[in-house]
């Protein structure tokens, strides 16, 4: 088989891979079999079980079975989770909430509003927590009674419960104070005792943590929203993906929640009972231009940029289908950002390098004396720089490929130098405003407020590294962390996103799409959200050995859509197996020789 | 003697000395480990400088460099940016299983490589040599990780003989303390063979080698003339002149088996001091890295050291000059 015929597969891959869909989400509310080990690879182990400074993707994985959130989003929606009801005053300083009254924690004792107002004020009044951050606007909450408690802000915070409280575990109030009271800011850098001291109200209960090795978790049979359906749990960690792979084929792990390159898919597809899960990553990767800077201060020509890129094109080669194109509105359209998405700003521009060229022509941008480069209005020779990070070959392509659009303008292309230098050396440079332009990738925040770090002109504003000024983005990104209203909010998000997609301070080009391998065959009531892997609470809660019987040879997801292209990709398969058993034949012969050398040394 | 000794003692410390310093230099230069969280929005820039502060890390180089030396010198490692424990703490529950891997491949390499060498050097030119030295460039030429990782599929994921990943089952209780001895044995018989073998295919040259030039010597002619039997002439005269420069090799080897320990470490995501290493690395955690390589650069001075010593019985030489 060709090397064209297995790009075209990988590339269909994408397609055929099942996206999630309604029926996938809906809670299983009809009884399953209770029992079974899930076995979960991570590629690297937590560095501390203190959820307080845990920042690491790892170490904040680890905690998620252990403990419930007030609220939690599920695909796309921000659910409440131990709230039962709350309310917001009409000034938008104080909450009220009421939790349930039926939660303990795995230690038996009853969780209440003293622990989520504990948790809330180490958040909010010490400066070392992780997501200190997000309780920044908080003055103090405080308890009203047992399962009520008011949260007071300093003032109005209108992502506060989609950006703190649903990253927030609640944690037991008997355990942590008697600590925060011994070490007080030395509590930033303390690793609580396993398992006494890890203690939450979540499904699972931390039994055994064996450093490098694994983490254990077992069933709390009086979870109060009912226990989960798995006994047992264990997180192990995997350091290379390679031998991840191997182990989910062999069916050593029933999950890889870590990165794998779409290569291996087809191989993994076609082993029976793996089934891939398929999930849109947030962050946008995009071309971003110094706003300050001529030419990329004349807002025309950004625009001519804006005709000059093939987002599809950059989806379909570079990534190989495993993504999705960027939005003029930069606010990704799935998942959490779905609901502040603008469908307007779709198709704003095409890739057409004849308007490209019309505007610069307009602009004074024209090739005069004939070298087939465009010069600057005052006649002078003019270029630009774009930096892609060395580390990631996929954006240094993706630079090149704009150069090469640009240079393919009529009547004269725009020269646009890709420069790939040590990441670490340009970084700074990009920081402090002195390159003209960029390829970077950002994550958006759970709450729109975070379109104010990324386009809000305040000084020294770190996160609008575009250095975009526009006082009307200004006024509305401030507006839309103070209006409370919902569809107000949404209002704002979609005129920002008008605004960007006009004005195009930044070019967002793709945002990428992570395959997942797990055993299809074994359990059943897999989690899929479309912007988030299949290692989550609602799995934990949800997931079940596979029934047999009322399920007779149900479609392994995958397997099923892939059937036209099944003969192709075989021969592709040994082809890479004789080789590998070529060289593992070698190494048997080689470890035979040494065995019979041995022997033959000792009969001497 | 003792002016040898000395004088040994003085060069281990100069290099100890220098490595730490070398250690300290390339940590730094392998950027500022806070600075992803600089450029996460979720951790406001106090909660950066806090911790900035909790691990000294806004004091000027130089004094950086003082306090670690000072550190260093009364025993302490310091505090792991990314355990948030003392390195002491996270690299002692790791070490037993690097110790665990390293004395028994060192031990079975050396031995493997010294019968297998003078074997293969007394049969130079035969089909034996050319065979065991043709297949010991293989296995010198292959990286490491690579073989490892060919281990890991042949056995692991083809044949099933073996784990593919961890030192125990995970999650296993276990029975008895032979069940788990068991258990960890099986997970143990491949990253141990990787170590092993490479090892051996490295040092076998070495005294295969430095043999056939002994083997070239005047007295070997004069002690077969004598008509001593092959063996007595092999390992009483031969072998034991041959081992001198090897011995020396063994020492500097030690450094490249544990170069192999953290990649194999890492590729069988075994749960040892190697793997640690690779990922104070990627986290730019530089107590930790500093903590683990002083650890290692002190054991390699000190195996390196007792060599020097045990050069004095195996060389009368130096004992008399």
């Amino acid at each position: 088989m060709s090397r064209r015929h297995l790009m075209a597969i990988i590339l269909l891959l994408p397609l055929l891979l099942s996206s999630p869909t309604l029926a996938d989400l809906a809670s299983p509310v009809e009884a399953q079999p209770y029992g079974g080990t899930l076995k979960v690879a991570l590629p690297s182990e937590p560095n501390t079980f203190n959820w307080f400074s845990a920042g690491s993707t790892w170490s904040i994985n680890v905690l998620i079975p252990v403990y419930n959130r007030l609220f939690r989003w599920k695909n796309g929606t921000l659910m409440p989770e131990l709230v039962k009801d709350w309310s917001v005053s009409d000034d938008g300083l104080t909450y009220t909430f009421t939790i349930h009254n039926n939660v303990t924690f795995q230690d038996g004792k009853q969780l209440t509003a003293e622990d989520v107002v504990f948790t809330i004020n180490v958040e909010a009044q010490n400066d070392w927590p992780y997501y200190h951050g997000y309780f920044a606007k908080v003055d103090r909450a405080e308890v009203v009674d047992q399962f009520t408690f008011k949260i007071y802000m300093k003032e109005v915070d209108a992502g506060f419960l989609a950006n703190a409280l649903a990253v927030m575990n609640v944690l037991p109030k008997h355990i942590w104070e008697p600590l925060l009271n011994e070490k007080g800011e030395e509590l930033a850098v303390y690793n609580p005792k396993l398992p006494d001291e890890v203690i939450g109200s979540g499904p699972f209960k931390l039994v055994e943590y064996v450093p490098g090795q694994y983490v254990k978790y077992t069933a709390y049979e009086n979870y109060w929203q009912g226990r989960p359906y798995i006994d047992e749990l264990i997180v192990t960690f995997i350091t290379e993906a390679t031998t991840a792979i191997l182990a989910v084929k062999k069916g050593d792990i029933d999950l890889y929640e870590g990165w794998i390159t779409p290569e291996v898919v087809p191989s993994l597809i076609t082993t029976e009972g793996v089934g891939i899960h398929l999930y849109q990553s947030a962050t946008f990767y995009h071309w971003g231009f110094n706003n300050l800077r001529w030419p990329f201060n004349i807002t025309d020509f950004r625009r001519a940029m804006a005709y000059c890129v093939d987002k599809n094109e950059i989806v379909n080669t570079l990534l190989a289908g495993y993504g999705m194109p960027g939005s003029w509105g930069v606010v990704p359209p799935f998942g959490i950002h779905a609901y502040w998405y603008n469908p307007n700003v779709e198709g704003k521009y095409s890739f057409n390098l004849t308007k490209a060229g019309e505007i610069l022509d307009s602009l004074g941008f024209v090739d005069v004396d004939g070298d087939g480069w465009r010069e600057a209005p005052d006649g002078s020779d003019f270029s630009f720089e774009i930096y892609p990070p060395n580390y990631d070959i996929i954006r240094v392509r993706a630079a090149q490929m704009i150069s090469d659009w640009l240079s393919k303008i009529p009547n004269g292309g725009i020269k646009a130098e890709v420069r790939v230098l040590e990441w670490k050396s340009v970084w700074p440079l990009i920081r402090d405003g002195k390159v003209d332009s960029y390829l970077l990738g950002s994550g958006p925040g759970a709450d729109p407020t975070w379109l104010y770090r990324r386009f809000h002109s305040r000084p020294g504003g770190t996160g609008n590294w575009a250095r975009y000024s526009n006082p009307e983005v200004d006024q509305l990104t401030e507006q839309i962390g103070k209006v409370l209203d919902k569809e107000q909010r949404r209002e704002i998000a979609w005129r920002i996103q008008e605004i960007l997609a006009d004005e195009v301070p930044i070019i967002v080009l793709y945002y990428r799409k992570f395959p997942q391998p797990y055993r299809a065959d074994k359990f059943d009531g897999w989690f899929k959200a479309v912007d988030d892997g299949l290692y989550n609470f609602w799995t934990f809660r949800y997931v079940h050995l596979k029934v047999e019987t009322t399920q007779p040879t149900e479609p392994t997801q995958p397997t099923q859509p892939t059937e036209p292209t099944q003969p192709t990709p075989p021969p592709e398969e040994p082809e890479m197996g004789t080789n590998l058993q070529f060289m593992a034949a070698l190494v048997v012969i080689v470890i035979l020789i040494v065995i019979i050398v041995v022997l033959l040394v000792k009969k001497r | 003697m003792k002016k040898l000794l000395i004088r040994r003692a003085l060069t281990s410390l100069i290099t100890f000395f220098s490595a730490i310093t070398i250690v300290f230099i390339i940590s730094r230069l392998s950027g500022d480990p806070l600075a992803e969280l600089l450029e996460n929005p979720e951790v406001s820039p106090e909660t950066v400088e806090a911790l900035r502060r909790a691990f000294g890390l806004d004091q000027p180089l130089h004094m950086q460099y003082i306090n670690f030396i000072i550190a260093t010198l009364s025993g302490q490692l310091g505090y792991s940016i990314n355990y948030k424990r003392p390195v002491l703490d996270v690299l002692i529950a790791k070490l037993p299983y690097t110790v665990a891997l390293l004395i028994p491949a060192i031990t079975l390499s050396n031995y493997f490589a010294y019968r297998l060498g003078v074997e293969s050097g007394w049969r130079r030119g035969r089909k034996f040599d050319v065979l065991l030295t043709s297949s010991s460039l293989f296995i010198r030429a292959t990286p490491h990780f690579w073989l490892a990782i060919l281990f890991l599929y042949v056995f692991g994921a083809v044949l099933n003989w073996a784990p593919l990943f961890g030192a125990v089952t995970p999650g296993k209780v276990f029975e008895s303390p032979w069940e788990w001895l068991l258990d960890y044995l099986w997970h143990y018989i491949l990253p141990v063979s990787v170590i092993t073998i490479r090892a051996t295919g490295a040092m076998f040259l070495y005294i295969r080698n430095s043999l056939v030039e002994v083997l070239g010597e005047d007295y070997i002619m004069a002690a077969m003339a004598k008509g001593l039997p092959d063996k007595i002439v092999l390992y009483k005269h031969a072998a034991r002149n041959a081992l001198l420069p090897a011995v020396t090799m063994m020492g500097l080897r030690y450094a490249f088996i544990i170069d192999g320990a953290v990649l194999t470490e890492t590729v069988f995501s075994y749960p040892g001091t190697g793997r640690l290493v690779f990922e104070a690395i990627i986290f730019r955690d530089y107590y930790l890295l500093q903590g683990a390589i002083i650890i290692l650069t002190t054991s390699v001075i000190l195996v390196n050291f007792l060599i020097d010593i045990l050069y004095l019985y195996l060389d009368p030489r130096v004992r008399y000059r």
